[in-house]
């Protein structure tokens, strides 16, 4: 029972640790991976047309 | 006994979502421009994106219900896997092992790596190993996502089974029109927002899981069950009674192998914009990695303290003839405590996270079928943009083909998680030697690696091992499950790779490489 008790504790530390770093990883991406998406837009635009304007040098 | 709290309000949610993110995936396809940015988002994605895309696609309505059943069926020792996952994506974010060299090399997938490195044979035959292995590990993607919906949504019964494959024909269309339509920037936009929903409607129904103390959950109540029902088994991952060691080892071997190899995940590796975003894409997905099956399992540990304390349940889930019922479980409870209309939101999010998943599986598998089987066997070192579009594309709808029959005729095993390991060590084994081997090792050779990677086909035969346990019992009146099991049986085919890849490159070496050592001597 006492090797129980402990498993018990780890097991909560565990998923404290987990759960407090996911949430605070969450609260990051959110607002940045709404940036990247808008970059990521421009990028692939940009590229297309730098490659039009090189195939029509 | 089966009724949930979902109602005509759920189901207009469910709808206007999926509608709106389909619309979405269409609106972003107008960014595509040519076959880089179809097939790895033109390699544009920034930190925070990858990360949100890499977590998107690891996280879904599969992923849920595979670790929600171990959750219900080996309690807190299933915890074990997540956190295995969580020091695994750590260390390999740290060291940047084997998955930083693989994005400086600017590869569009996997196998490519392996014409590369060693022949255009490897790389064919790389390929051909990784589509087997991978789509039948996703075999069973479509009929765990309808069994989710079927019993969260209420339609859930005794016997449901044609509900359940009418819903998985549903899902397997949506899907695929998806895919086709949009390709790796729809994949990275909606995986970005299935982050956003599922972050919080995981939050959600970890809340209700943790908070609904009328319903006996709680810690304390789920803790005290889980304690009277199966003692020190419930949270000791290595106890005679639970996972075993094997299983622990086997866990670390396919995890940390997957994360570098397993093409869906590991081509999150090749889209970010250079190596050094890799490294922070895996060393801040760690978190996502661990709460990904974490979150699951707490579900699928309190859908057994909920069926513990209702008698109406208690025989179907846990009775003698609950075989099967496992994967009924959790959506059930979902739909039992979370009240109309955050539940249609839930829902919503999950199958939205089941199409993340698929999107992101199928285009992986079927940019490998075209980019590493048909272009090297039509003797060109790349398709056109053209052809490689639509090679991929009839490929996802082959796939989608191949998943509707057989999530329809194979049944649902016990551990999902099992199955899915078993599948994936068919690549894994021998892929990851070849992989790792050729990284680290001077003297990898070609025939090392193909030995190796035909190796791992050996590792189908995990998928027989239940029957032949259960004839052996019958036929010998003993069992012979303790030392013949998928877990052992697939470890040491892993570790007949590993010989037949050492013993192929020590026998028969490159050209090259006897050039070399001519030159050296």
């Amino acid at each position: 029972m006492i090797l129980a008790s402990a498993w018990i504790k780890f097991w909560e530390t565990v998923l404290i640790i987990g759960f407090g770093s996911f949430a605070i990883l969450v609260l990051i991406v959110i607002p940045l991976g709404a940036r990247d998406v808008l970059r990521l837009f421009k990028k692939l635009d940009a590229a297309s047309k730098q490659d039009e304007e090189d195939s029509q040098d | 006994m089966f009724e949930t709290q979902f109602t005509n309000l759920d189901w207009v949610i469910v709808v206007v979502y999926l509608v709106g993110t389909g619309l979405l995936g269409m609106y972003v396809n107008k960014h595509v421009h040519n076959a880089s940015d179809y097939l790895v988002g033109g390699r544009g994605a920034g930190t925070a994106l990858s990360i949100a895309s890499f977590i998107g696609t690891g996280l879904g309505l599969v992923t849920l219900m595979y670790a929600s059943m171990d959750g219900f069926t080996k309690g807190f020792s299933y915890l074990v896997v997540p956190l295995i996952a969580f020091i695994v994506y750590l260390f390999l974010g740290t060291s940047g092992f084997a998955i930083k060299r693989l994005r400086e090399m600017k590869l569009t997938t996997l196998p490519e790596y392996f014409e590369k490195r060693f022949s255009r044979q490897t790389r064919i035959t790389s390929g051909l190993i990784a589509v087997l292995a991978g789509v039948l590990n996703m075999g069973l993607f479509p009929k765990m996502g309808a069994t989710f919906i079927t019993y969260a949504t209420g339609f859930g019964g005794e016997d449901a089974e044609l509900t359940v494959n009418l819903i998985t024909t549903l899902l397997i269309v949506m899907v695929l029109v998806y895919t086709v339509m949009g390709g790796m920037v729809a994949v990275l936009v909606t995986d970005y927002i299935q982050f956003v929903v599922l972050s919080l409607g995981l939050g959600l129904g970890l809340w209700y899981c943790f908070t609904d103390l009328d319903n006996n959950l709680g810690w304390a109540n789920m803790v005290s069950t889980w304690q009277n029902s199966k003692g020190e088994a419930a949270f000791n991952p290595v106890h005679a009674d639970s996972y075993g060691w094997t299983y622990f080892i086997w866990q670390i071997v396919i995890v940390f192998t997957a994360g570098i190899c397993w093409a869906p995940e590991a081509t999150r590796a090749l889209t970010t914009q250079d190596s050094a975003t890799t490294k922070r894409t895996f060393l801040f997905g760690a978190p996502g990695f661990f709460v990904r099956m974490a979150i699951p399992a707490v579900w699928g540990i309190a859908a057994y303290t909920y069926v513990f304390h209702h008698p109406e349940l208690h025989d179907y889930f846990l009775g003698e003839n609950a075989v099967g019922h496992a994967s009924q479980a959790m959506p059930l409870l979902l739909g039992k405590i979370i009240p109309t209309g955050l539940l249609g939101l839930l829902v919503a999010g999950l199958l939205a996270a089941f199409m993340s998943t698929h999107d992101s599986y199928l285009l992986s598998w079927a940019s490998i079928i075209s980019q590493d089987i048909i272009a090297p066997l039509k003797g060109v070192d790349k398709l056109t943009d053209q052809q490689s579009i639509l090679y991929t594309r009839i490929s996802v709808v082959l796939i989608g083909i191949f998943l509707l029959v057989w999530g329809i005729w194979y049944e649902l095993p016990e551990s999902v998680w099992t199955y899915m390991s078993i599948t994936g060590m068919v690549y894994l084994s021998g892929s990851a030697t070849a992989l790792i081997g050729g990284m680290y090792w001077k003297r990898a050779s070609t025939r090392g690696a193909l030995w190796a990677m035909y190796g791992g086909l050996l590792a189908i035969s995990g998928l027989y091992v239940e029957p032949i346990q259960k004839w052996y019992e019958v036929e010998y009146g003993a069992s012979i499950t303790y030392w013949f099991n998928g877990p052992s049986l697939t470890l040491t085919i892993f570790g007949i790779c590993i010989l037949l890849f050492i013993a192929g490159s020590l026998m028969f070496p490159d050209r090259e490489q006897i050039f070399i050592a001519m030159e050296d001597e």
